[in-house]
């Protein structure tokens, strides 16, 4: 039943996680110094949490692919700095900054773009393997 | 173009599908090379093939020579061990996905040509009788 989900849909499924992915990163960076949410609090930091399933016998064709569970705050305390002068500081001068480490964001952005131009040469071989069989009748 | 009752068509037309399904496994693979606690699959040749050399396939081997191989010996099967350098128990290895993607492709493409070679064949044949 392998035939009835082709290798593009499940690279398209990978293209879009990872693009999820990336922009969630590019939020964080965005939000490194935000001290105030809507919520209340700092910016808590977010991470996609991806699931798939392997290939077996017997799988439904819609199990593959890969996609976005959900998305989940980071659990780690806030960054306390000393400012103060910060409206928003407590009444020991301390402010809780996003925990957003710029450095692990970075990794993370070449990790994500890294996996997503896996998936584009999976959709280039798709493509070139029905140029190919398209090539058949041609001849 | 035929021997042993196997029509070689038919037979690159499977190799197509086998090509097919293995891209499939492979996209899949690649799509979850983020996801925890993931373990890529593999479609199991060898034992597809150990299983037709010792008779339970569609296929068998005879021997007609006392030198021929034995064919009941042990197959070699490689475990793909998966030396994982990331902490969210993935066993995708990237690059021999990569490089899986890329030979299957290729296969695919050699079997397209054959096909295609098979029936300009037989277009050819057909041109000449006239």
């Amino acid at each position: 039943m392998l035939e009835a989900i082709s290798g593009k849909e499940i690279a398209v499924s990978g293209l879009r996680a990872q693009r999820t992915r990336m922009n969630l990163i590019a939020n964080n960076i965005a939000n490194a110094l935000t001290p105030t949410t809507a919520k209340g609090g700092a910016f808590r930091r977010q991470v996609a949490i991806l699931s798939g399933e392997g290939v077996k016998n017997g799988i439904q064709p819609d199990k593959l692919g890969v996609r976005v569970e959900k998305v989940m705050s980071d659990p780690t305390p806030f960054r306390q700095v000393y400012e103060p002068g910060n409206p928003y500081a407590n009444e020991n001068g301390m402010v809780e900054y996003p925990n957003i480490d710029l450095s692990v964001e970075m990794a993370d952005l070449v990790s994500a773009q890294r996996a997503y131009e896996a998936n584009i040469a999976v959709v280039v071989s798709s493509r070139r393997m029905s140029q190919k069989a398209l090539e058949i009748i041609q001849a | 173009m035929a021997f042993d009752g196997v029509n070689s068509v038919q037979l690159l037309q499977r190799a197509m599908q086998v090509c097919t399904q293995n891209h499939t496994v492979i996209a899949n693979n690649i799509a979850n090379a983020d996801t925890p606690n993931f373990t890529p699959s593999k479609l199991d040749f060898q034992r597809t093939l150990r299983d037709n050399l010792e008779g339970r396939g569609r296929f068998s081997l005879r021997k007609t020579q006392a030198r021929h191989l034995d064919v009941t010996r042990e197959i070699p099967r490689f475990e793909h061990i998966a030396l994982s350098s990331k902490n969210d128990y993935n066993k995708v290895d990237l690059e021999q996905e990569m490089a899986n993607l890329s030979e299957n492709t290729g296969n695919y493409t050699i079997y397209g040509s054959l096909l295609a070679k098979q029936f300009k064949q037989v277009k050819d044949m057909l041109a000449g009788s006239r």
